[in-house]
Order: C-alpha cells, then sequence, then structure tokens
C-alpha cells in the first residue's frame, strides 16, 4: 500500500496567467504564494504521479458526447492559452489501471486519447506542479453541462479512486481545480455569493465535509460552485472528516479564489 | 419541464433544438479559420448553418445574454464573444 501523498485544491482563474488591469495585484499575489506553497509540497513528498481533477469549460470536449467524468490517456497533455503552450508527461499506466479498477469497482469512468487542455488544469499546473518531472494523470468532471454528476456521486468516485490508488505502488497526489462563487459567462458574473463561499470554507475547516456532500445541484449552481465537485472528488479519496487547511481566499471582483489542502488521516504522514 | 432546463439556473442543459446554435458557437471559438471568416464576413459563417433570423442575428452582435435566451451555453457564447473580440484587437485597423 501506497502512502498517501497531499490532497489538495485550487482556483484556476485564467486572470492568474498574465493579470488584466482589472485584476486587485494583492489578491493576485497572495493566491499564487499559495499556490506556490503547494508546490512545495510536492518537494516534500516526491510523489510518482499527479491526479489532476478538472472541470472541462465545453473546450476540451464538446456535446458529441458528454461524459461525467473522463481519465485522459495518452503519452502527454497538451494545451494552449493565451498565446503559451503547455505540455506535460501523463502516467498512462496509472491512467488505464484506473478506468480498469473503477469499471471493475463499479464506476462507468468514460476514457478519451484525444483532448487538450485548458486552462482550468494549465493554470493550477503552471503554478503548482511548474517543471517538476511529476507525470499526471487528468481526470476531467462534467461541472458545466446540466445535467452533471450530484455531489454524492462526484464524492463516491473520489471514494472509489482513494481506494484504487492506495492498492497502487505509486504514491500519487491529488489535485482538485475548480473555483469557488464565480458564473462566467452569465450576468452575474460581477456578483459572486462569497456568503457561501465563507459558510462552507467554515465547515469543511471543521472537518465537515458532509456539508458539501449534502449540497444540492441547484444550490451549487445558484452559488457559483458548480466547480466544486471537483472538490468533492479530491474529498472522496480522503474521507469527509479531513479538516481542509485554507492557505488563502481572496474574494476578487468576480470570483472567490481559494487554496488548500486537507489534512491527511490521523497517523499518516505524507512526508 | 426537467431539473437540467429549469430558467433559474445560471447553466442550464443546451436544449437539442439549439444545438446548431452550440456547434456554430464553438467552431467560432475553437476554429482560427471560422473565426477570421467571421471577422471578415460574419453572414458567410452564419449562411447555410439553418438558424432562426433572431438566432442569426445574435451570433452576428456575439450578444450573450440572447445567445444564451435562445439555448445557447453560456460558456461558448461568452467565449466565442471572447476570442472574436482578441483577435479583433489584433488585427490592424
Amino acid at each position: 500500500m501506497a502512502e498517501l501523498a497531499p490532497v489538495m485544491a485550487s482556483v484556476h482563474a485564467p486572470q492568474l496567467i498574465a493579470p488584466p488591469p482589472t485584476e486587485d495585484p494583492e489578491q493576485v499575489r497572495l493566491t499564487l504564494e499559495a499556490m506556490a506553497k503547494l508546490g512545495r509540497r510536492l518537494d516534500e513528498v516526491q510523489p510518482d504521479a499527479l491526479l489532476l481533477i478538472a472541470g472541462d469549460h465545453l473546450e476540451g470536449f464538446f456535446l458529441n458526447c458528454v461524459a461525467p467524468f473522463t481519465v485522459f490517456l495518452a503519452e502527454e497533455a497538451s494545451g494552449t492559452f493565451a498565446g503559451r503552450h503547455w505540455s506535460y508527461p501523463v502516467a498512462n499506466e496509472l491512467a488505464l489501471s484506473l478506468v480498469e479498477d473503477c469499471l471493475e469497482a463499479g464506476f462507468d469512468l468514460a476514457y478519451s486519447q484525444e483532448t487538450e487542455l485548458d486552462h482550468a488544469s494549465l493554470v493550477p499546473l503552471h503554478y503548482i506542479l511548474g517543471k517538476r518531472p511529476i507525470p499526471i494523470v487528468p481526470l476531467f468532471v462534467n461541472v458545466y453541462v446540466p445535467p452533471q454528476p450530484p455531489p454524492t456521486r462526484c464524492y463516491q468516485l473520489g471514494q472509489a479512486l482513494g481506494d484504487v490508488l492506495r492498492r497502487r505502488p505509486e504514491r500519487v497526489a491529488v489535485l482538485a481545480s475548480g473555483g469557488m462563487s464565480h458564473y462566467p459567462g452569465t450576468e452575474r458574473y460581477g456578483n459572486p455569493d462569497y456568503a457561501f463561499d465563507y459558510k462552507l470554507l467554515d465547515q469543511l475547516k471543521a472537518g465537515h465535509g458532509q456539508a458539501l456532500i449534502d449540497c444540492p445541484p441547484a444550490t451549487l449552481d445558484d452559488t457559483g460552485n458548480v466547480e466544486l465537485r471537483t472538490w468533492l472528488v479530491a474529498m472522496g479519496t480522503i474521507g469527509h472528516d479531513r479538516p481542509l487547511e485554507l492557505l488563502t481566499y481572496q474574494p476578487t471582483w468576480h470570483h472567490g479564489y481559494a487554496v488548500g489542502e486537507w489534512a491527511l488521516p490521523d497517523g499518516e504522514s505524507a512526508t | 419541464m426537467s431539473r437540467s432546463t429549469d430558467p433559474s439556473l445560471h447553466y442550464r442543459h443546451p436544449p437539442a433544438s439549439a444545438f446548431r446554435l452550440n456547434k456554430l458557437l464553438y467552431r467560432v471559438r475553437m476554429d482560427d479559420a471560422v473565426r477570421q471568416q467571421f471577422l471578415a464576413d460574419p453572414d458567410s459563417v452564419v449562411a447555410g448553418c439553418q438558424l432562426s433570423d433572431e438566432a442569426a442575428r445574435a451570433v452576428k452582435d456575439l450578444d450573450v445574454n440572447k445567445l444564451s435566451a435562445l439555448g445557447a451555453h453560456p460558456l461558448l457564447a461568452f467565449m466565442a464573444r471572447f476570442n472574436v473580440e482578441h483577435e479583433r484587437r489584433q488585427q490592424p485597423s
């Protein structure tokens, strides 16, 4: 059984790459500082792979097939954003095993051999993984195209993934990429629900992850938190009673930027 | 009405009736050649897509709220406009 590695969550706002003048530089600085801290956790733990759980923005996938959960099986994962190109090696054998083992465990994961990483993957990979030679396993969650997988199912997938990962020889870090309250493309873009975020964060910090599992899908939509489905998958890998160590929460004019790491179970150390 | 099409949702299920509209917005967003054509001659891009006059007008105007009301996914409408405006700024005037 491999030791557990950090289970992390991060914002991926496109504004974090080359911030436009609309952004508060101090809020950006504090957010990037927290993301860099997660990167240093990878240095401490030196995992063999990084499971990246990201929400698609109708960019990597279109309406020809909308799968709740899709694993990317490829030799490398790459993408272009804001005129820059990134490419990362994929732990393809591990990724294939995850699909096989989850199918065996009753989780009908989809897989793809052709897609591109969008900003939801590229921003956290750029600031947290950086140039560390750790292969990734991209897992995409349908967060934006209703009907999406309900919170309970996202959490259960995380539990199944956690069970599979603990039986693997590799030590695998987990990173959920998803923003708190924001409403891209809608009339509510400049009016995030910070109050909901603060209340939920208090519960997560106290180890009451059940509060997020119990969120009805309509509440996630209403509060601009559809992307927290990625957090639910990550949380499922270690359990909902683990307190979230919040490294930062920045209530920007359009988005609640949060970065954190869940405390590992008692007696288990990630270093 | 299904839960996924509830008008109070920010992100609703894109109805099958709006598929051609969503496909066009996706192509304008993702395909450089289509976007260039849209900048040069939007009518030629919209023609042949079998859109209603109202939807064709909304695409040419890149009116995100109108497009969403017609069944476009907000992210597709928003990013199509974002990429077109970005490209327009890059072009010599």
